[in-house]
């Protein structure tokens, strides 16, 4: 058969509209030959696609449904017809349906659009199920874990803020009491200046006063010795008098080197007077300081020779102690 | 491919049966009354062996052959407008099987199971004339319904998934082609697909052909794959 004809005729003859005897040799051919019965299934797609994209007249069209659409594989491929012609037409499914000839005649169901939420979340696929299932538990696992982190951080966060605010606060307050203190200590520290220099003047108009001939002040004498010092009434050690007293300090030299000589008297190596020029008398030196200058403890008596330069050399160093 | 052992037929209510109380008569051309209140007897084993041997020696030939000829048959009754095509074709080839199992031999069997085809495609026109005439407009009815009965029975999203689904399994090349076949419509239709052809360098009917196996692959997909719900949906 010509290919043209061939097509023709198995469209005749699936619509119905061959004779018997037509019919009767074209099933005799597809029986046999297998080229035959795929231009007959050809045939078949080709009227089902034109029922669909109603290029069927409404005879060929009444034929199909009359007697073809009684066959529920035919009716499935229809339904498959539908969505192909809707894929490559690019038209939205539902679209192609309303312009199809079974639609307009009957009642159907409406054919949702190709995109489903449920197709795009819910697979059919039971694998695909499970593998979405378990991306999903994944997910919401970190989700829970990176809020449960972060509400953490953040507490964390805040209990720094609050501590790093009460150091500053203490630090605050510790600078405060160092400034204080500071100011306290300076204050102190010039209270205690004018305490000794009002001291220092008191001492010294009481030694003008017992240094008077007519004073009648018990003169305590004291000759000191490299390896102590000695009283003439109690070696090495002096007792402080109760009442204020003149101590006579006599330094004995071994030799008189100089004319003058520098004597500073020191305890605890702070010094207890201004240091005295003194000229030596023979080979002693004399020194009177009165008692109320010392205290109970140990004094270092320094004697430097001065030179014609005024430069003061050490000669040698007494001590004292009061008791 | 497995072949069943014994084909087992139910009572069929609309379908004449083919009585083995016939006596014994060859000619197939004798059609029996229809009495559709009779049920069509069981097909023995042996007769379905010997049915297969008459096809081919070979096993596996013969089954081969036995659904190429049930397809065709199937086809046969589907164009021929008889209801329930799959069932008339299995009893065309019973009765043939019966036949031969009496010891008849048949010497060309296209024509002869063509010939029994034809006499049952008969016996159906009747019974559907007389049903039609007996149930009136309500058969009309039902049949205007049954318009596209099976469209219902699948969930359009099941159809649409299985589709994708199935186009997506589809070599990229055999995709592009049965989308570009049948992308146009209506008169543009025809150009456009001479025009595809002289793209791939091939005669217009190769391309109809091979366009036709795709959309068959595709649609055998889509059918295993609307089971599968099926299945699911229990």
């Amino acid at each position: 058969m010509e290919d043209k004809n061939k097509e023709a005729l198995a469209r005749q003859y699936i619509l119905g509209k061959l004779s018997e005897e037509e019919a009767t040799r074209l099933e005799e051919d597809y029986f046999a030959s297998d080229d035959t019965f795929e231009e007959m299934e050809v045939a078949e797609d080709e009227i089902i696609d034109a029922y669909v994209r109603d290029e069927l007249s409404s005879e060929d069209s009444k034929l199909v449904k009359e007697n073809l659409l009684t066959s529920s594989r035919i009716s499935r491929r229809v339904g498959f017809a539908k969505i192909l012609a809707a894929k490559a037409s690019r038209k939205p499914v539902s679209q192609a349906e309303e312009s199809s000839p079974a639609a307009s005649h009957e009642q159907q169901k409406p054919v949702p659009n190709v995109w489903s939420w449920k197709d795009v979340f819910w697979p059919a696929s039971v694998w695909q199920r499970a593998a979405f299932s378990a991306l999903a538990i994944v997910i919401a696992v970190g989700t829970v874990s990176l809020i449960i982190d972060w509400l953490r951080v953040r507490k964390e966060s805040n209990r720094l803020s609050a501590s790093t605010a009460a150091l500053e606060s203490k630090n605050r307050d510790l600078i405060a009491e160092n400034n204080q203190r500071a100011l306290e200590t300076q204050r102190l520290a010039e209270e205690l200046k004018t305490q000794k220099a009002e001291n220092a003047i008191l001492n010294e108009q009481i030694e003008r006063t017992l240094n008077k001939p007519s004073s009648a002040v018990p003169v305590i004498s004291i000759l000191l010795s490299i390896s102590g010092s000695r009283t003439l009434d109690n070696e090495k050690v002096v007792k402080l008098p109760a009442e204020p007293t003149i101590l006579q300090l006599r330094i004995p030299l071994e030799e008189v080197k100089y004319d003058r000589y520098l004597v500073t008297i020191t305890s605890d190596e702070r010094p207890v007077s201004a240091p005295r020029e003194l000229k030596a008398s023979g080979k002693m030196l004399t020194l009177r300081l009165s008692s109320t200058r010392f205290v109970r403890g140990d004094y270092i008596v320094t004697v430097s020779g001065v030179t014609p330069s005024g430069q003061a050399i050490e000669i040698e160093d007494y001590t004292l102690r009061i008791i | 491919m497995s072949i069943p052992a014994i084909i087992i037929r139910g009572p069929m209510t609309h379908s004449p049966d083919s009585s083995p109380n016939d006596g014994g008569t060859d000619d197939p051309f004798a059609s029996t009354p229809a009495d559709s209140t009779k049920p069509t007897s069981v097909l023995t084993e042996r007769a379905f062996h010997k049915f297969l041997a008459t096809l081919n020696p070979d096993r596996e030939e013969a089954g081969r052959k036995y659904e190429a000829l049930r397809t065709r048959l199937v086809r046969f009754f589907e164009w021929r407008h008889c209801s329930f095509p799959d069932s008339r074709a299995d009893e065309t080839l019973d009765r043939v099987a019966r036949k031969i199992d009496k010891g008849q031999v048949i010497s060309n069997l296209l024509p002869y199971l063509l010939t029994v085809a034809h006499n049952v495609k008969k016996e159906v026109w009747k019974e559907d004339k007389r049903r039609r005439a007996l149930e009136n407009e309500v058969v009309n009815n039902t049949r205007s319904r049954n318009l596209e009965p099976n469209l219902e029975s699948d969930e359009p999203d099941h159809r649409l998934i299985c589709f994708d689904r199935c186009l997506e399994s589809l070599p990229a090349d055999n995709r592009k082609l049965i989308l570009s076949y049948y992308q146009e419509d209506g008169g543009a239709k025809i150009d456009w697909r001479k025009q595809l052809a002289e793209q791939m360098g091939i005669e217009l009917n190769a391309l109809r052909i091979r366009a036709h196996r795709i959309r068959k692959t595709l649609e055998q997909c889509i059918g295993l794959c609307l089971a599968q719900f099926a299945g699911t949906k229990g």
